[in-house]
């Protein structure tokens, strides 16, 4: 069988300054760690810049990294922190603006008609239409699966935020579809 | 039953079932421990009209699938700028070494992982024999299904992919339900899991025919004991 090596083992390594551990973290979880990015900046090529930060970050805090959490989860909070960061300098999205006024109030035009013979085509667009802060709790607990605690530390907010913070974004989902025509009949 | 006690008991019953709402999105990825996964369980089996709410999470799970598999495809980049910005040359022999095997190290722990999401949700028996059975494949899959997987890739999506989709499986597909749409449609994997459980699946060379192509995605899409979705990459 082929050697292995943990996370928590290469960044331990990483914290010895061993560049090639942090060259196989960053081959194995950059990815992961940019489409994350790219979700909350909307923006691949500075997405693809943070992306390279996050790996900066590992190298200078990896003796920092004390393993009670997964290295994944510690890397997803890095590329957050890194995300918000980059968000707020920017200012051309407030964190809490939503675009969803830019989808479309109508009700029962033909066109309505036909979007909604494909409701996971419109919950996709209404995910996408979400505040960042309702689509990063999205994308953290389907897409990355994470757990209420993991949620928790990559956010860096109680785990009683992260529930009432998914539990609105999903209400606000309903809402949006609501708008398009699509009653899920919750809440 | 005094009036009181009966608000009392209507006020408890809202705060029970929003402590429930508030969880399903996690019942239904698996990330949830066992205890809240039972006290869950027993009050959807309770609550028919609650547990309709499952199919809502689930329709959530996927479209976040989707909305994030536009990135899962995405071509692994060079290491050299981030060893530029760390003052280091990339150094490669023993990348070589640690890099060629995760792919297939990390879909042997997704499959072996007694608490896997990908073990969905399911009920207590039937989890058992997921769990065992998982366990097994954890050890087994790749001797014994080797044609589900392709050796060329490295793992990392490097070498020619050829013609490729993004594919979810199944919350409960086996890997000898995989193994047998894989081999009966000539398809492999060649990387994965990544994020949400994404495989990249290689259906065949680069200039393969567009109607082959569409004739395979449909297969399988049509093994939905399978696959939970796929997704044609760019």
């Amino acid at each position: 069988m082929d050697q292995f090596i943990a996370d928590d083992q290469l960044i331990a390594r990483v914290a010895g300054a061993d560049s090639v551990a942090l060259e196989t973290l960053y081959m194995r979880h950059q990815k992961r760690i940019f489409g994350f990015i790219a979700r909350i900046v909307r923006d691949e090529a500075v997405a693809e810049e943070l992306t390279n930060e996050v790996f900066v970050d590992v190298w200078k805090h990896a003796g920092g990294y004390e393993g009670r959490s997964a290295a994944t989860t510690w890397l997803l909070s890095i590329a957050h922190n890194r995300a918000i960061s980059a968000l707020r300098k920017r200012r051309e999205e407030p964190w809490d603006d939503e675009k969803a006024a830019s989808l479309p109030d109508e009700a029962d035009d033909s066109e309505v008609a036909v979007q909604k013979a494909d409701k996971s085509r419109l919950l996709r667009r209404c995910i996408d239409a979400l505040a960042t802060d309702y689509r990063e709790i999205i994308d953290l607990v389907y897409f990355h699966e994470l757990s209420v605690s993991e949620a928790s530390a990559v956010l860096g907010i109680p785990e009683g935020t992260v529930k009432t913070r998914l539990f609105n974004a999903r209400k606000r989902l309903s809402e949006l579809l609501k708008n398009l025509g699509v009653d899920r009949g919750w809440p | 039953m005094s009036k009181e006690t009966e608000r009392a008991e209507t006020e408890r019953e809202a705060t029970k079932l929003e402590e429930v709402e508030k969880m399903l999105p996690f019942y239904v990825t698996g990330r949830i421990d066992h205890a809240d996964a039972e006290k869950i369980g027993d009050y959807l089996e309770r609550h028919p009209d609650v547990a309709k709410q499952l199919d809502l999470a689930r329709a959530e799970r996927d479209s976040a699938f989707v909305a994030n598999a536009v990135h899962a495809d995405r071509p692994v980049h060079s290491f050299d700028r981030v060893a530029a910005m760390i003052g280091k040359g990339a150094a490669r022999p023993a990348r070589a070494a640690s890099r060629g095997p995760d792919w297939m190290e990390r879909i042997k722990r997704l499959f072996a992982m007694p608490s896997s999401p990908a073990l969905g949700l399911l009920g207590a028996a039937a989890a058992i024999v997921i769990v065992l059975q998982a366990a097994a494949i954890g050890t087994l899959v790749v001797a014994h299904y080797p044609g589900i997987f392709s050796g060329a890739s490295g793992g990392n999506g490097a070498v020619d992919a050829g013609t490729t989709v993004v594919v979810r499986f199944a919350d409960d597909a086996t890997t000898a339900a995989i193994a047998d749409a894989f081999s009966g449609l000539g398809v492999k994997i060649i990387d994965g899991p990544r994020g949400g459980r994404l495989f990249t699946v290689r259906l065949g060379p680069k200039d393969m025919g567009e109607g082959e192509r569409e004739r395979l995605i449909a297969a399988l899409k049509a093994r939905s004991d399978v696959v939970a979705f796929v997704m044609q990459t760019p």
